[in-house]
This record gives structure tokens, sequence and C-alpha cells, in this order.
């Protein structure tokens, strides 16, 4: 039915970072009956280090295909299958783009099994291994996001965190804080999610543009009450220690170190 | 508001209640349905950590450390000369409302020294929490702490508006309570508890009619004994959790080793060491009994009533009770796979559904989860098991425990899983 040719030994495929362009990457691979190889390598231009002996197939964000990908995908993975996916691809690690396409091509040549109970494969494995981390980073950040008020009466919190969770966490912070307005800014990365409690579709948008003095120095733009209750609660954590039980060891293992930058009560002042 | 007394005050009021170890804001499942405020997770989430590693979740509080009782184990006790303060419920109120607001907790534990009497008491905290609610729209976890004496009614109020309630027994044999807080009695403090039992059937029975009638506390109730204040053995505290469990369909049994602050001589001195590993394998025994289906009796045999500080108790079982093993992986229930030392409920649950695809090997048992250091002296595989020569050995136990003995140093507390 398609004129190409097969290629014995499939290109690496190099796709733009974004997970519309990993889903046109799978659309490439089927269209060029790449999917039979026994490795096929889709990696991210950030993470790409051409060689000379390899080709290269460098795929466009397309977003027809990513979306005939999706719908396809949902339909064999199931909605929250599908979220699956996407949850393991935010992990940005280098390795998950193949493991991924190996997990939808096993879908696809078995429809009728549940491949996220094979946990013994090879590519399903690792997939979830990575879920669960991106779960955890996800379970993290719904508790150690700190929220400082500002004189524009909105509800501002920086992050840093290891994976890219931020468009994990909307639904989470939109259901918890439906009267205030709010914004969470991914320092690393560069952007935020935000809330406008007058919003009438009461949509979480995305923001890229955020004043740089906020973020480096927030308490220039506290309201009124900001500290006193910053205050409080750095009182209230340093008192509910019972120090007879001191265990700084355990301590550090459930709050690591890297996330206590932003969180109010270990930034006593 | 004076925000410098205020702080006084939370600083009183949080050094009283800290005492009190549940911190949970499991169980809750109060959707945002108003557009207020908040919205509780059904897992719960721990927002901070304190330094000896316990989970921060709820803002937890005494409303006051004045009391008219005398419990010789509590700080609050009216003969300790200690700094006494009393919030408003404004100021609890407000306290709630700005740290929910800034992602620092899950919500409000509130208890409370008995000021003038019971009922005036538990007035208050059920005032904060229906302010809390019908006022400020505020649907984060509300757990309040039940004052032993204080009227049905202001129960069945309570509970209209807090997720969880609460008695705490404190101290788990009746001899041990009578000489240390003579003013109390197992039987008054266990009326609450039947009553908050009754009041969750019959909403239950009304909400099976309109869907719309109100819940009450939705996520139960739980208590907490003290352990190590007074001589009770392991067997009578597990077998009083299992009675609770069961009888009045408690949610959680928290158990808190004895911190020695106060000088008295019907207490341990102060200087003896927090029970920290007995009361981590209280949490463990109690785990077997809601998840891993032990019976208490199962757990610790009549003639040796304390569990094994050097190992967990589920070991203990297994190498009590060598004659069930090895269990074949591959084809035993679920009910054999989870008594596994080494292997968690999560895991076990993986290896019944893994086992449909694949033959298991140790190396999968690792990937799933398992403590494989420990499991494979305890089961059969497909393939050659070669550590299972030790089973029949006379030297088991300690082999194992020499095997396994850093896995065992940990002196975790609470919220753990060490299966
Ligand atoms: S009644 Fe409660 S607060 Fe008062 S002394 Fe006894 S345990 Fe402490």
């Amino acid at each position: 039915m398609s004129n190409s040719v097969a290629i014995v030994e499939p290109p690496i495929v190099v796709f733009d970072g974004s997970f519309e362009g990993w889903l046109t990457a799978v659309f490439a691979v089927y269209e060029n009956h790449w999917q039979h190889a026994q490795i096929i390598s889709i990696i991210a231009e950030h993470d790409f280090l051409p060689n000379l002996w390899q080709t290269t197939f460098v795929v466009k964000s397309d977003v027809d295909k990513a979306k005939r990908v999706s719908h396809k995908l949902k339909s064999v993975f199931g909605n929250n299958g599908f979220r699956q996916l996407l949850w393991a691809f935010l992990s940005e690690q280098p390795t998950v783009y193949g493991h991924l396409f190996g997990v939808v091509r096993y879908q696809l040549a078995c429809p009728d099994v549940n491949v996220w109970q094979d946990y013994t494969h090879t590519d399903v494995m690792p997939v979830l291994k990575l879920i669960k981390m991106v779960g955890r980073e996800r379970h993290r950040m719904q508790a150690f996001v700190r929220f400082e008020h500002m004189e524009q009466d909105v509800y501002f919190a920086r992050v840093e965190p290891d994976f890219n969770v931020l468009p994990l966490l909307s639904n989470h912070f939109k259901n918890r804080y439906a009267d205030q307005s709010w914004a969470i800014f991914d320092v690393k990365r560069g952007y935020g999610i935000f809330y406008d409690k007058d919003d009438p579709n009461a949509e979480v948008q995305l923001i890229t543009d955020v004043d740089e003095n906020a973020l480096v120095r927030p308490h220039d733009f506290h309201s009124e009450y900001e500290k006193k209750y910053q205050h409080l609660w750095q009182k209230y954590f340093t008192h509910v220690t019972i120090k007879e039980r001191k265990n700084p060891k355990l301590h550090i293992q459930y709050l690591p170190r890297r996330y206590w930058k932003y969180l109010t009560e270990k930034n006593l002042f | 508001m004076n925000y410098d007394r205020l702080k006084d005050k939370l600083a009183i009021l949080a050094d009283a209640a800290k005492y009190d170890v549940s911190c949970s804001s499991s169980g809750g499942n109060r959707k945002n349905h108003n557009k207020g405020l908040g919205d509780s997770s059904v897992s719960g989430i721990c927002h901070s950590y304190t330094e000896d590693g316990r989970c921060v979740s709820l803002l937890k509080i005494l409303f006051t450390n004045h009391c008219i009782y005398d419990c010789a184990y509590c700080t609050s006790r009216r003969s300790h000369d200690t700094p006494r303060a009393a919030f408003t419920v404004e100021e609890v109120v407000d306290l709630t409302m700005q740290f929910y607001r800034r992602n620092y907790i899950e919500g409000l534990f509130l208890s409370s020294g008995i000021f003038k009497s019971p009922d005036y008491t538990m007035e208050r905290l059920v005032r904060v929490a229906k302010e809390l609610r019908t006022i400020h729209k505020f649907n984060g976890y509300i757990h309040l702490k039940t004052i032993p004496g204080a009227s049905d009614e202001l129960m069945q109020e309570a509970g209209l508006y807090a997720d969880r309630l609460s008695v705490n027994m404190e101290i788990p044999t009746k001899s041990g309570l009578a000489l240390l807080a003579p003013e109390k009695n197992h039987d008054d403090m266990k009326a609450p508890m039947k009553t908050v039992q009754e009041q969750i059937v019959v909403f239950k029975e009304s909400r099976k009619q309109h869907k719309h009638a109100p819940k009450y506390t939705p996520a139960g109730q739980s208590t907490q004994f003290i352990v190590g204040a007074t001589k009770e053995t392991d067997l009578q505290i597990i077998r009083l959790s299992s009675h609770f469990y069961k009888q009045y369909d408690l949610k959680r049994v928290y158990y808190s080793g004895y911190v020695p602050m106060l000088t008295d001589s019907r207490l341990p001195a102060i200087g003896t060491p927090v029970p920290m590993v007995r009361e981590n394998r209280l949490y463990q025994a109690d785990w077997l009994m809601r998840f891993y289906g032990f019976e208490a009796e199962e757990i610790l045999p009549s003639d040796s009533p304390f569990l094994d500080l050097d190992c967990d108790p589920k070991l203990a079982w297994a190498i009590r009770h060598r004659q069930h093993f090895p269990v074949n992986i591959q084809t035993a229930p679920y009910k054999m796979i989870v008594r596994i030392p080494g292997i968690g409920t999560r895991t076990a649950k993986k290896i019944v559904t893994a086992r449909k695809f694949t033959t298991l090997t140790l190396d999968h048992l690792k990937q799933m989860g398992a403590a494989v250091n420990r499991a494979k002296y305890f089961i059969a595989l497909r393939g050659r098991n070669e550590h299972l020569v030790h089973l029949t050995q006379d030297n088991f136990r300690q082999y194992i425990l020499a095997q396994t003995q850093t896995k065992f140093k940990d002196e975790r507390h609470g919220q753990l899983t060490l299966f």
C-alpha cells in the first residue's frame, strides 16, 4: 500500500521534545513501517547527540497527526491509560521516549492484553517506574507548594520540581482554591499556571511572563499581613517537634533538602 | 488581631497538643461544592515533617490547656506548673483559614483541656467547626477531639461538622487508668464512642433514603493509647485495639510512646527513653490486623505477651510457623502471599496479576518492590531456590536476623510500611 521502501535499520527518530512532537514521531514510525525493528530510538532534540554512523529522521510536530495518534491511543489504552503515558512522558528522562513507544507497540499488537499488568515486560516496567516517580513528585508538589499572599490579592508560589509536573497540578489546586486567585511558577522551566477567581470560565491558564523581581524577592510584594502568618506558621512548626524524639535522618528522608528553598517553615527569618 | 499575643498562644497550645500522634487527614472526601475554600483528598497529604520525622498535615492545637482534671500523664494537668493560654473561637478559625489558604495544612485537629465543664469546652470546639463550615465555606479536614463527659447533643452536633471524631482512651488498662487518672474511667470514655457509632449508622440509613441527607463524621472515629506509662502488655493493647476495630468500627487506633516530662512517682522517671521501637512494633501489629488478615491472637501467643523488639511481628510469626513455608508464589492464594516476610500488600497484588503472564523469578519480585533479602528464605519458585535450605535448620531464627539485621535497626514510627 505504501510506496516507502522498507528500511532494514531504521534511523534515529528525533522530535522537538513536546508531547505533540512525540505523538507525531509515533505516527512517522508507523507510516514508514519501522515499528517491526528490534529497537526503535525516539529521542528528544535536547538529548540528542549526533554521530557519524547513524542516520536520523527529524520529525516536525504536526497537530493533525498528533491528534490522530492520540485518538487511536485513547481508544486502545482508555483515557486513564493514555494519561499514564503522559505522566511518564513528563518525567523528561532521555530513555522514556523509546520505552513509551515500546508500550504503545505492545498494546497495538495485543489489543486484548492489559499491558500495564505485565510488570516484567522490558518496556512496561521502566515506564511504570517513571509513572510512579512522576506521581510521587506530583504528590510532593501538592504538599510542598507554599503560597505567599501578594499585594494584588494573588496567592503566589515558586517551585522547582524534579519532573515537569505542573500540568498535573491544575485540577488539584483549582478544586482546592476555588475562591482565591493563585499562581504556581516553575522557576526551573520558566512557566507557570494561574487561576483567576473572577474568571467566569474558571480555567487554569499557562503563564510565561512573570516579573523577575517577584521570582527573586517575593517579600517585596507581600500583602499587609503575609509576614505575620509566615511567622505564625514558623512558630507552629518549631513547637510541634518533640525534642526527645528528634531524628534528623528521618526528617531529611521525608523532607529532602532540595525542597527546603521554598518551604516557609524551613526559612526562618 | 494581636499577632504577638497570638504567636505566644500558638506556641503554648501547639506544644501541649503535640503528644497526640494522630495527624492523619485521610478518609475525608468533602468536595468543594460551594466554590468555597478547600477539598479534602481521600489519601490525605502531609505538608511538612517535624524534626522528629512526623507528618504535619493538620493544624494540631489545643483550644486551651487550662484543665480542671489532673491526669498524671498529661502536661495540661491542673497541678502542673506551666504557662496557660486559651484561644478565642475567632482566632482558631482565622489561623485555620489563613494556613489553609497558603497550603500549609489539610485542615484542623482541635483538642482541648477541660475548662469550667465538659459541655462548656465542647461547645467551643463545636462552634469553631460550625463557623468554619457555615460562615467561611471551609471544606478542608476537621478532626475534633471529643471531651469526655460532654452531652450527647453536643456530640451529635460535632459529627455534623467534623470529618473525624476521637476519644482518646490513653491508658490501655483499667487498673492503669485508675492509678494515673482516678477522676476518669474506661466505661465513661467508651460511652461517647458508642454514641458516635450509633449516629454513623443512623445517618447512613437516612442517606439510603435521601441522597442529600448530611454525612456524619465521614472519616469515622479514632482513639489513641499511650504506651509505656503503665505496666500494660502488648497483648493487652493489641486485644483492646482489635476489640475497638470490631465493636466500635474505629478507623484508626494510634499508639504514642510515653515521653517522660513530668515528675511523678507513679510514672517512669524523666530521662527514661521513649519506647520508640515498641511503639513501631505495635503499629506493625496493628497493620497486620487491618490489612493482612491476622487475628490479635495470631500475632502474640498468650504465653509471651510482648512483641519481639528484634524483629517485626510478621517475620516473628513466620519464624514461629515454619510449617506453612515455603509458599509457592506461582500458585499460592493471595492470603498466603501477603504472609511472606518481605512482601507487602501491594507487591502481593502485583504478584498475583503478573504470574499469569510469566514464571516469576527473584529478580521479578525485586522489581515489583519485594524485600527479596527476607522473602527469599520463605518462597518456592518454579526453579530451584538455594536459600530454602535454611528453613529447616535449628538456627533459622538467628540466621535470618543476622542476615536482615540492618533492616530492623531503623526506629521509624507511624505511617510506614515495613513488611
Ligand atoms: S482531662 Fe485531658 S487535658 Fe485534662 S489533664 Fe486529663 S488528659 Fe489532660
